[in-house]
């Protein structure tokens, strides 16, 4: 009996060349459109918080305007 | 030369002064000893001191105060939240579980993934407040969500930052045992994807899904830093409310009061923690 595989493992019978058109591979083409949209909306979903505070901490005195006295007081 | 009895087959060697081996149930007292000082003995003091008064006697009157319309309130608050960070951390979790168990599982995205996710499944407390404050708050740079101070949604959505991670982490595995095979067996038999995930799919992962969602559910339901930053001024949460009783600024503080508000935190994540094992044993069946 062939052992069995999980998610992310190649199958371990030999499958011939041609048998990974069709079907498979539309299927291999729609996994991984998802998981780059996954991988790209949940990046941005951790990302942009992180972000957001260093641009805050590099925030001047006007909105928009840029400046680095916050970090260099740390070490003052 | 004589042949020592070491070299027969099976043969304890022979060594002088042999120590004196320990009962197998000496590993565990480590074990048992942190979580008796760390778990059972806070417990222990929180359902002790539920049960007295502030003069010093016992008595079940503290327990009326959870009949009270503000903490049935907190309480009410406390399950809303955490009913709505659990189902979103695990709707948004499984789905990023599977996107990365159906990748390469040596590859660079899902190591990458699951060590980011072990260290934002702990990441909390003032710093995410103040991140998300920073990112859609009044002044946020990305934009200024009218929803964010609104309980509970907007503190959901900063909640689901840790909540997502937690539950790909947790979820994994099942995810992992789920069999490529099966999958090819239903193909074979003609079933679609969306039957596929209907009767096969979906009952494998079930258990493991509703487990992990209990976690989530617990793990909300402690959480104190991240909403007493996101809104201090109001209690909405069970966490809140003792604080508040507790740092009363006006010499209302109540201590026997907040012990009565953990012990009803205790009895809730009993519950929980009761439906996670029981749902943890169904899981594991198809794990092995």
């Amino acid at each position: 009996m062939a052992p069995l595989a999980s998610v992310g493992e190649d199958t371990l019978l030999t499958v011939p060349a041609s048998g990974r058109r069709g079907m498979q591979a539309r299927r291999r083409r729609r996994l991984n459109l998802f998981r780059y949209v996954a991988f790209t909306l949940f990046g941005a979903f951790f990302l942009l918080p992180f972000l957001a505070m260093v641009r805050f901490s590099l925030e001047g005195s006007k909105l928009g305007t840029w400046s680095v006295p916050a970090w260099t007081q740390i070490v003052s | 030369m004589t042949v020592a009895a070491t070299t027969e087959v099976g043969a304890r060697p022979s060594r002088a002064g042999r120590r004196p081996s320990a009962p197998a149930w000496v590993g565990t007292v480590p074990f048992f000893a942190y979580v008796g000082i760390f778990l059972l003995l806070p417990t222990g003091i929180v359902v002790y001191n539920a049960f007295k008064n502030p003069n010093g006697g016992y008595s079940l009157a503290g327990l009326k105060a959870l009949g009270n319309s503000q903490i049935r309130g907190v309480f009410v608050g406390s399950l809303e939240l955490c009913l709505f960070s659990s189902l979103t951390g695990a709707i948004f979790g499984a789905i990023l579980a599977y996107a990365v168990a159906s990748g390469n599982p040596d590859g660079v995205v899902r190591r990458l993934y699951l060590a980011v996710s072990g260290v934002l499944a702990q990441f909390g407390g003032v710093t995410l407040a103040f991140a998300f404050l920073v990112l859609i708050g009044p002044v946020g740079l990305l934009m200024h969500a009218s929803w964010y101070l609104n309980f509970p949604w907007g503190i959901t959505v900063i909640y689901a930052y840790f909540q997502i991670p937690l539950m790909v982490l947790v979820f994994m595995p099942a995810m992992d045992g789920l069999k490529v095979q099966w999958r090819e067996a239903s193909e074979n038999l003609g079933a679609s994807a969306w039957q596929y995930w209907r009767h096969v799919g979906a009952p494998l992962l079930a258990p493991a899904f509703l487990g992990s969602a209990l976690l989530l559910f617990a793990n909300a339901l402690s959480a104190f830093a991240t909403i007493e930053a996101w809104e201090n001024q109001i209690a909405y949460v069970v966490p809140q409310q003792i604080s508040t009783v507790l740092n009363s600024e006006v010499g209302l503080a109540n201590v026997n009061e907040a012990d009565v508000l953990a012990l009803g935190m205790v009895i809730m994540v009993a519950i929980v923690m009761t439906g996670y094992v029981l749902l943890q044993r169904r899981a594991a069946r198809w794990l092995r």
